[in-house]
């Protein structure tokens, strides 16, 4: 945990990713879909910096576009150059042609929910991890495998697996194989894209340790992504939720769960069925859907869900504001609202 | 609230096989469970553990080449009269007018109930018409009025429309309003909120509580996700590998579970305030074995804390009931004494404003 404000290792700053926003000369058109739209955030070394949010809200989007997989529509992504010294100006990743990103692009990896389909299958362990080593040019022939074999016993996978092919194993060991993949080139930076989602429990839990694990060992930094805040609670050392396109929470994680201050992270912490069956609860269902990010309400984009909106929220948009130190909020009634954290639900410690 | 009615669902010793070139698969290998009206029972286990197999048995609907070789699954109908439904022939009329009737069955992708090129409106209707004794224009008027009833907005609207013009919300309530269009007395849902969000799966489970205090219905409630079990069910029965290897009430099970495979699901969850007392996750080694080559003795010793590396390796254990009501699978269940979940208390200012 960061508590000293070191030099963020990135930052990104009114990043915007809008589709479909080229107009055609025969076409008026559409409007674009502001998957993100202005996004402001700076993450420390060696932290794991949570976003969370419901699907469509634009996580992958900004994962995508921090890993420099998609081509951000404007705005700017601050990265600290490996080895830069203190002070030093960062380099804006948004702007940098492919050849001029080459050089970071093995400190930025990605891994993904769906090890399957981002895994090919015609290809053994060997080749799939080996790959990105070989043509980044870090080693080749003999000492590959060494490679290979040194970085599936660092993910719990046996070396003598690295002939078999993807399908010969389950999805938390398929999991495994995608994180060997990224940690071959040595990253400093890794974007997690919801990794454990599709999994089980049981297997969740071992993976969410193997990042800890290697976060440790190899002071890596985490953009993690999920839409579990069981997950993000015990992963993340700072949080930013996130509604169409926007950051509207943003703080540490002992801050946001003991006291949220948005009502939209309210109403998603009071979503998450407790495994408790002593707390049963009829929780205030939040209703309706996500607002289309094509056309997003007017004002505050959540407020046609909101519980506690006034005629203000419908006409103008809240900017996010530090509300406490560290604590940033996209809310015009930040200050007056007294919103339930998850402490208020279990509050009181363990029975004996 | 348990109805003193007895069960109007028992399955008892199913087994249903898959026969494949490469060897048999046991996806359902000798599993009993039941349920009471009005009850919610709740299945859990890891992917692959038969919890679908299950469900599709006793509607006999499993796939080829999938057979129930083995139980007997008796389902008490309105008049009392009990029939087996394990020897009913699968395609034929009696077991057709229970799945269309009595027991009705949601699923997770909406999709895989749900014709893309018929609208909503005319997809419940079939299902109304099936039944026989309404004619085109009530079966209508009931369609709108079960959409309602599942709090779809704009019902006559939606009626009209495509599943495809749906959210995926939106497409679980009509697939819900069309098992629910017959009145069963059984609800069968098989993960019906894990491809959701939780603010969609907290719209759901609110429907389907409202639903059954309305209708009185049983719910058979498959879930991987123990929140769901904890918030939704009053018994619980856990698989693995296609065994039942524990049952009893949710609270019994939380606060002390007898399987060590029921323990170790318990305690990989990430729950609020682990991280704070600077826990960490307890996860379960490796992972379900391959269906061709289940482990001698206890299937679960390889990935138990408690094998005693003799009787777990060497000797199925029988399911128990050791306690009223709690059923367990494990030869060491009485000497562990395995600890819940020990979740703090709820607060009392719980209930929000
Ligand atoms: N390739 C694409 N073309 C057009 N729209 C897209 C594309 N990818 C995502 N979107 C839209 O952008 C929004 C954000 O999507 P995404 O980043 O995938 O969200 P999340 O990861 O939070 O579920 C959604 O409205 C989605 O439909
Ligand atoms: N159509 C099928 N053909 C062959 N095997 C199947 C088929 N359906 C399920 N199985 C096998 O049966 C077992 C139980 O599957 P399932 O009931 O789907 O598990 P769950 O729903 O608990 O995830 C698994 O080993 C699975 O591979
Ligand atoms: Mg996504
Ligand atoms: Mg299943």
């Amino acid at each position: 945990m960061n508590t000293t404000p070191a030099e963020p290792i990135l930052r990104v700053e009114g990043l915007c990713k809008h589709y479909g926003a080229r107009r055609s000369m025969f076409q008026a058109a559409a409007a674009p879909i502001r998957a993100v739209d202005g996004v402001d955030f700076a993450i420390q070394p060696g932290e794991t910096f949570g976003l969370v949010g419901e699907s469509g809200c634009g996580k992958t989007t900004l994962g995508r576009c921090i890993a420099r997989a998609l081509d951000p529509t404007s705005g700017r992504i601050l990265y600290k150059r490996p080895g830069g010294a203190d002070g030093e100006e960062p380099v804006d990743l948004a702007t940098l042609s492919p050849s001029g990103m080459r050089p970071y692009r093995r400190d930025l990896q990605m891994i993904f929910q769906d090890p399957i389909t981002s895994l090919n299958p015609r290809m053994s362990l060997l080749d799939i991890i080996g790959e990105p080593i070989v043509i980044n040019g870090i080693a080749k022939g003999r000492a590959v495998r060494d490679m290979v074999a040194d970085l599936l016993e660092q993910v719990g996978l046996r070396a003598d697996h690295m002939t078999r092919y993807p399908h010969a194993f389950s999805g938390g060991q398929r999991q495994r194989i995608g994180i060997a993949r990224a940690l071959g080139l040595s990253p400093r930076f890794i974007v997690c894209d919801e990794p454990v989602s599709a999994l089980d429990v049981s297997v969740q839990a071992q993976i969410l340790n193997l990042l800890q694990d290697l976060q440790a060992s190899r002071q890596l930094t985490y953009l993690f992504i999920a839409h579990d805040l069981g997950v993000i609670e015990y992963i993340c050392d700072r949080v930013a939720v996130m509604y169409v396109g926007q950051v509207v929470e943003l703080a540490s994680n002992e801050a946001l769960f003991s006291r949220p201050l948005h009502p939209y992270t309210e109403a998603l912490m009071a979503a998450v069925p407790v495994p408790d069956p002593a707390a049963r609860r009829e929780a205030a269902v939040l209703e309706g859907e996500l607002a289309n990010a094509a056309n997003p309400p007017s004002g505050c984009t959540f407020h046609p869900r909101c519980r506690y909106r006034t005629e203000a929220c419908k006409t103008t948009r809240p900017a996010l504001r530090e509300v406490v130190p560290g604590h940033f909020v996209r809310c015009h009634r930040a200050e007056e609202l007294t919103l339930a954290g998850p402490s208020d639900y279990v509050a009181r410690e363990a029975r004996p | 609230m348990i109805a003193d009615k007895g069960p109007i669902l028992e399955v008892e010793d199913l087994r249903t096989q898959f026969s494949l070139p490469q060897g048999t698969v046991r996806s359902v290998d000798g599993a009993s469970l039941s349920v009471a009206q009005g009850e919610t029972v709740g299945i859990v286990g890891e992917s692959g553990c038969g919890k679908s197999v299950l469900l599709r048995s006793i509607l006999r609907i499993v796939p080829r080449p999938g057979k129930v070789v083995d139980g007997a699954i008796r389902w008490r109908r309105k008049d009392d009269t009990v029939v087996d439904l394990a020897t009913l022939p699968g395609d034929g009329r009696e077991i057709r007018m229970i799945r269309g009737g009595e027991i009705a069955m949601i699923f997770q992708e909406p999709m895989s109930s749900l014709s893309p090129v018929h609208t909503i409106g005319d997809q419940i209707v079939e299902a109304i018409m099936l039944r026989g004794n309404t004619t085109p224009e009530q079966a209508w008027v009931r369609a709108v009025e079960t959409l309602a009833r599942v709090a779809m907005p704009r019902p006559e609207m939606i009626a009209r429309q495509y599943p495809h013009e749906l959210s995926g919300g939106m497409r679980q309530r009509a697939m819900i309003a069309m098992a629910l269009s017959c009145d069963p007395r059984l609800l069968m849902a098989d993960e019906p909120t894990t491809a959701l969000d939780v603010t969609t799966q907290a719209q759901i489970l609110a429907l389907m509580r409202r639903l059954q205090r309305e209708a009185g219905m049983a719910i058979l409630f498959v879930t991987h996700d123990l929140g769901v079990v904890a918030q939704m069910t009053e018994r619980v029965v856990v698989m693995y590998l296609g065994k039942v290897v524990e049952a009893g009430p949710v609270g019994d099970i939380f606060a002390a579970p007898l399987h060590p495979y029921t323990h170790a699901l318990l305690h990989s969850i990430p729950r609020f305030g682990l991280r704070q007392k600077g826990e960490r996750l307890a996860a379960i080694p490796g992972s379900i074995p391959d269906p061709y080559s289940v482990p001698r003795g206890c299937a679960f010793h390889a990935r138990c804390r408690f094998d005693d590396k003799r009787r777990c390796r060497s000797e199925v254990p029988a399911l128990r009931e050791i306690a009223p009501g709690r059923m367990v699978r494990c030869h060491r269940a009485e000497e562990l004494g395995l600890s819940g979940m020990s979740m703090p208390e709820p607060s009392p200012a719980l209930a929000h404003p």
